[in-house]
Order: C-alpha cells, then structure tokens, then sequence
C-alpha cells in the first residue's frame, strides 16, 4: 500500500469521525468526572491515558481536536484521575465489568463475523440471564449492555455494592460464571440407599445422586444442564445422538447405546422428571460422574477473565467508534438486546449509502445492512458505510482521485 | 453487653459520652486493670492467639473489658508492626466469633448489620455476595469459593456456624485496615515498656523464621506447577511468558542466584541471550530493586498453568508456601550456613 494512499485513507476516516463526533453521540458513565480517559489516534499506535476531563465540555473539546480512532475510560473511579500514576491516583472503586468477545466460541474461526456476532450474543443473554441478573442478583438497572463495536460486548456492573471489590474477588466472580473450581462432589455423588442383610452380612448399596434441579447456585445448575443436554440430545437421529454420547468420558459403543435405549424409552418428558428430581441411577452404572461433567460443561458461561479481575482496566466509551470497524459502540437495555444486529444497528447513521470508490488487494464478501456485498480484487465502488468499515479493517484503501476529506461528500 | 463486643459503635460512642481522654484513662489509677488487660490482649495474641474468654458480670469488670479494647488498639498501634496487626486482628475477630456463638440467632443477625454486612434471614442466613466475597478474602479453601455456594438471587445461604466464621473474617478485615491508629507521643510514652517488650518479642519471632533456612533446593520439593514448567524448560520446550514468570520468581524466591537460573535457561529453543539475560535481571530485582514473587496458586489457575493440585496443594494457596511445608515434612531443612547470601522471599 502506497504511503500517500494510506494518508489519504486515514484523513478519509480521521474526518469522518470528527464530524459523527459533532453530533454528540457519547453516552459519558457516571462519576464521569472522577474517571481516567484514554485515547488511540489514527496515526500511533500507543495509548495516550492518564488524562481527566473535568466536564463533558472539555471532553468534546479533545476529542473533536483530535479525531481519535479509539476511546477509552476506566472502570474505576479515582481521587485525581489525571495523575501520571496509578498510585498517585487514589483508586476509590470500580464499575464491576464483563467483556465478551468471538474468540471465547468454541470454532469461532470458522464461523464468518456475521455467525459469530450472533453466537457471542446468544452467550451474552445467557450470561445476563441466567448469572449475572439471575444468580447473582443484579437489577437491570444496575446493568449497561453495550456492543463493543468489533465482535462482541461489554457488561458494565454499577451497583455500589461491588464498587470496592479487589481483583481476587472479581475473579471469584468469573469462577463463578466459568464454572472454575467447582466441587463436583457437590453436584453428584454415590449416595447409599439401603442396607442388605444376607447370610449374616449387611451390604450398603450405594446410587448416584444429584441435586434437584431446583437447587441455588452451581447445584441445580448441574442438574438443569444435564437435562437440557439430554433433552437437546433426544432431539439429534440416533446415529448423532450416539455419537455425541461417546464423547463422554468412560462412555463406549456399548454404554452409549444402552443410555440412547434409556432415553428413548423414558422420553423427553419421563427423563426429564426423572433427572429434575435427581435420578441419575436408572441410566447404566458408571455414566453418572460423565453426565455431571457433561451437565457442568453445558451450564458454563463464559466471559474474558482478565477484563473484570483488572481494576483499573479501560474500556471503550459507550456511543464512540471502533477505530478498527468505523462501528459505533452501542449501549442496550437488555430488551433491545434480542433483536439487535450490530451489521445494521452499529453503523452510524451518518454513514452515506452513496458510493465511493476504494481499492481492495484481495476478494472480499461481507454482509452489512442487510446485503451481501461480493468484491473482486482491484478497484471497487462501493457504499461509503461498507468503504469505511472495509478501510477501519485495512481491507480497503480509498482509489485514488478520491478526495481525502469525507466533508466534501463523496463523488 | 457493650463491654464483650467493645467493636461496636455503640461500645465506642458509650466511652466517648464519658468524656475522659484516652491520656487521662492510661494515667488513671482506676483504670490499671484495663490497661494490664489490654497489654494481656496484645501478648496473647502475638503468642498464642488464643484470648481468654472470662465472664463479665460485675459492672466494673464490664467498664474494664470496654477500656481494654481501645488501649490494646493503641498499644498495637505504638508498636506499628505489621505482622502485630495481623496477629492481633486474628485473635480479635476469633474472640468475637466466639463470643457471638453464643447469642440467638437475632442477636447475631443484628450484630452483623450494625457491622455493616447486607444480611437477612430466613431459616438460613444470606448474606449478599458481595459482602460474602470480601469477608472471606482470607478464606482460600474450596469450601469457601463463591462456585461452590448456594447463590440465589445475589445471597449465598449459609449455616449458622459458617455465618459466624464469615462475620469473623469481615471482623478481622475491619481490624487489619484500621490499624495502625496514629498515636501522639504521651501515648507511646505511656506504652513505652509494654513497646519495647514486644519489639524484642518480635525481632525473637524474626530471627527464628529466617534461621530455618530452605536449605539446599530440592526439586523433588517443588509444587507440580513449579515442577512441571521446570521439566518443561529442561525438555528444551518453549514455556508462555506468564510460565517463565512463575518459575524464575519462584527459584529466585527459594534462593537461586541470577547465574543458577540463568544456566536453566540457556537450554531454551527460542533462547535470546539479552532476553533472557533482561528477563531474569528483572524478576530477580536486579534492575529496578523490585525482586518479585511467584504468582499465587489463584493467580496460575487462571494462567492456565497449574496443572491440576495434589493433596498438598489442598492445603496451601501459594507455591512457596508449598514448597516450605513439604521442605519442613522431609526434613531437608537445615540452618543457614553462614556463606550463604541472605536470600528467600521476604
């Protein structure tokens, strides 16, 4: 890429933003003044933190002045926010935050960005759901959503009652929704039942157990991911079903078929009941501990650990730009979660529809605002919203010819 | 009541409407017995921790065990140590476990409130996680961590008994992050023999820990994490950079010199001399003075580098702490030879 193409580009981009940016799109945090600020420009790559806005004002101010393809503030909340070091900052709190993103999906690679943004936001709603609002107790209101603007989402916690955690307690936290650490002999375990007396001798017979499905935490938990799983499983052909059941641990041909025999008899209903209230017992001995595996591995969540251990992290500002999509960080209620499609609702709506023409070295297809774009090598026209994202990737630099400064419009 | 949870702030509001100062009290005749209590308090729980528990039924005795905890709070303070605060807030907050042990369950429920913790009631007790997370900082077994607790909306469900070990440890974080108090100097100089008593008390207790030298290190005395990224590096294999971390802080920590590491080191594939040689300077304190500390055992989990813990690593929550025990358990400690430069995490 030529040197005087990608300065080109860059202006394109660097006032492009500067004029969303005079739209007043940020959505500041509260305590706003007490929070550091940092920046990544365009032109370097190094983050240009430490710095403390005093009022909102000041802060447009900067951020016009110097167009910055990234925005940063922190979690945490401190005495002088602007001081050159963390220790003479006065850490006070911290914002409790959970940042999920693609690579966190197992097979991530393969998916193509449309499959993944969906399967990372089917781990966010479960993550809110079922731990964060669900185990944990949080309010909605206590709870910002916001699209992160490349592939996945921010959670930021503002209960004041998690401000003063440290980061070991933080990590408990993630334990918590990872399900790292978890004792399994709390979640399934031979239990004895009666007592034999025969010829003299009395035996102990002993079944496995687990908790009932209705149990708090981690316990009922166990319970409810094996039903699922198994409910999930009795919905797959045979062959598949099979297949998927010898992946467990200590489960061979023989084994897996006989569990397949079980559920088929019982049914979806009759299992279901059956492992609720926990049964375990009446699948072949031995596959009890490689169910609850199973059952723990279905009911993970997952989350990116050092994100909320690190107290004094930043994260990106709700409502700025992605310097490496163009895509604006969205905040959400959890509501407007469900429909949300970060390739149409992401996009500013300052993004032109009109065409500008850009050079891509190599093929691309990609979908966003509901097309399917198929690019050949070479030069390309092409909506400015996708010209923008494709040149944020550096997948794209603007055609020469081309006006560098997006204020003129494209021609 | 006030006198047998002193803690409260009820307790402290009652001594300040006396309106004597805490110069006056130490001064004072009537008051020598809670100043010799409050010296008890201190010694005890240096020593033993193991404070004793006496009935208080005469009023007097009442006002003395009142005037004992603060005069204890400053003689600790005087002394500034922090190894004394730590071993004082223990016996403390086990004094105060003990003695809420014997309480209804209403009275704790509203002892833990006038502490601050968001707790309720119902069959169980809940406290809200949070609180639950910080007062059990100190708590690393597996029967503490949040995973493995019944958590329903945002309260985790505890016994009675596990109740009061959790208000414990909120009690001694309390204890640890109030002191030391300042002290003026008509104070310390009230305190001074009591001072210079357990500054020698203290400097005993120092010079007995450093004289049980590690010894010479034994591998077969490592953690398996420690044991394993060490196989790892002799295998000529590359280790991740946190793994590198880990071990070259926990052998500079049992007392290998620059050189020693440096050596194991060398056998690495991607191995760049000035790297290396930058890496290990850096760990060992020999750039910037900082000489760091092997990660915890929390720390390497979440690395991904521990490889799974043994029955010993049950019992610990640091590898050093690892290493320390199973060096003591084999008896391969022995006394520092006087060649030996001073070393070990300290």
């Amino acid at each position: 890429m030529g040197e005087e193409k990608r300065e080109a580009t860059l202006r394109y981009l660097r006032s492009k933003f500067a004029q969303y940016y005079q739209t007043r799109p940020l959505h500041l945090p509260p305590r706003f003044g007490r929070r550091e600020f940092g920046f990544i420009l365009f032109e370097g790559g190094f983050v240009l933190r430490h710095l403390g806005f005093p009022k909102e004002a000041t802060l447009y101010r900067y951020i016009r002045s110097k167009s910055p393809a990234h925005v940063y503030h922190s979690a945490a909340y401190y005495e002088t926010p602007g001081a050159p070091t963390m220790a003479e900052k006065g850490w006070m709190g911290a914002d409790l935050i959970f940042d999920l993103d693609a690579d966190h999906i197992p097979g991530w690679q393969k998916m193509g960005y449309p499959g993944m943004l969906e399967a990372v936001k089917g781990q966010v709603i479960r993550l809110i759901d079922d731990f964060l609002v669900g185990d944990l107790g949080f309010r909605e209101d206590d709870l910002r959503i916001a699209f992160s603007g490349a592939r996945g989402y921010h959670i930021h916690i503002r209960d004041p009652r998690v401000f003063t955690l440290e980061s070991h307690e933080r990590r408990e936290i993630v334990d918590y929704i990872t399900g790292t650490g978890l004792d399994l002999q709390l979640v399934g375990r031979r239990e004895p039942f009666e007592e034999r007396t025969f010829g003299g001798q009395t035996r102990t017979l002993k079944r496995f157990r687990i908790p009932m499905a209705s149990d708090p935490g981690w316990r009922g938990r166990t319970t409810r991911g094996i039903s699922q799983w198994l409910e999930t499983l009795s919905e797959l052909p045979e062959e598949q079903a099979i297949e998927a059941l010898r992946q467990l641990e200590g489960v061979g041909p023989k084994r897996a078929q006989k569990i397949y025999g079980t559920l088929q008899r019982l049914g979806t209903d009759g299992t279901r009941a059956r492992v609720e209230t926990g049964h375990l017992e009446f699948f072949p001995p031995g596959s009890g501990a490689s169910l609850v595996a199973q059952g723990v591995e279905y009911a993970k969540g997952a989350t990116d650990e050092p994100v909320s251990s690190d107290t004094k992290r930043l994260i990106r500002l709700m409502g700025s730009l992605h310097g490496k999509t163009g895509f604006s960080v969205v905040p959400l209620t959890r509501e407007e979660l469900d429909a949300f499609d970060p390739l149409t609702d992401a996009v500013p709506a300052l993004y032109e529809h009109e065409k500008i023409r850009v050079e891509t070295p190599q093929a691309i297809v990609t979908d966003m605002m509901g097309e399917t774009f198929n690019l050949e090598p070479g030069q390309n026209s092409v909506p400015e919203y996708l010209a923008i994202f494709l040149m944020c990737r550096g997948m794209a630099t603007l055609a020469s010819g081309m006006a560098g400064d997006a204020t003129e419009g494209p021609t | 009541m006030l006198a047998m949870y002193p803690f409260l702030a009820e307790a402290s509001r009652y001594i300040r409407d006396q309106g004597l100062s805490l110069e006056e009290v130490l001064d004072h005749r009537a008051f020598q017995g809670a100043r010799n209590w409050a010296r008890e308090r201190v010694f005890t729980s240096l020593e033993t921790g193991d404070l004793p528990n006496p009935p208080l039924s005469r009023s007097a005795e009442c006002l003395e065990a009142l005037y004992a905890y603060p005069l204890a709070r400053i003689l600790v303070s005087c002394v500034g140590d922090g190894f004394l605060v730590r071993r004082f807030a223990l016996a403390e907050a086990d004094l105060a476990r003990r003695r809420l042990s014997r309480e209804s369950d209403d009275f704790l429920l509203a002892a833990s409130h006038a502490l601050g913790l968001d707790a309720l009631r119902d069959g169980a007790f809940r406290l809200h996680f949070s609180d639950f997370l910080r007062a059990t900082r100190q708590l690393r077994g597996k029967e503490w961590k949040l995973i493995n607790q019944p958590v329903r909306e945002g309260f985790v469900l505890l016994s009675r008994d596990r109740f009061l070990r959790v208000v414990e440890g909120h009690l001694r974080n309390r204890f640890e992050a109030e002191l030391p108090l300042e002290v003026n100097p008509t104070l310390l100089r009230a305190f001074e023999e009591e001072v210079i008593e357990l500054h020698t008390a203290l400097r005993d207790r120092r010079s007995r820990l450093q004289g049980e030298d590690l010894g010479t290190i034994r591998v077969t005395n490592f953690p398996p994490c420690m044991e394993k990224l060490l196989a790892t590096v002799l295998a000529s294999e590359n280790v991740s950079h946190p793994g590198r971390f880990a071990l070259v802080s926990f052998m500079n920590n049992i007392g290998l010199g620059f050189d020693e590491i440096y050596q194991i080191f060398a056998s690495v594939p991607d191995f760049r001399e000035s790297v290396t040689r930058y890496q290990i300077e850096h760990i060992t304190g020999q750039i910037s003075g900082t000489v760091y500390t092997a990660p915890e055992c929390s720390t390497m989990k979440s690395y991904g580098i521990c490889p799974g813990p043994d029955r010993l690593c049950e019992t610990i929550t640091h590898p050093l702490s690892y290493y320390r025990k199973k060096t003591r358990m084999s008896g391969t400690a022995k006394k520092a030879p006087a060649d030996r430069p001073a070393k070990a995490a300290s």
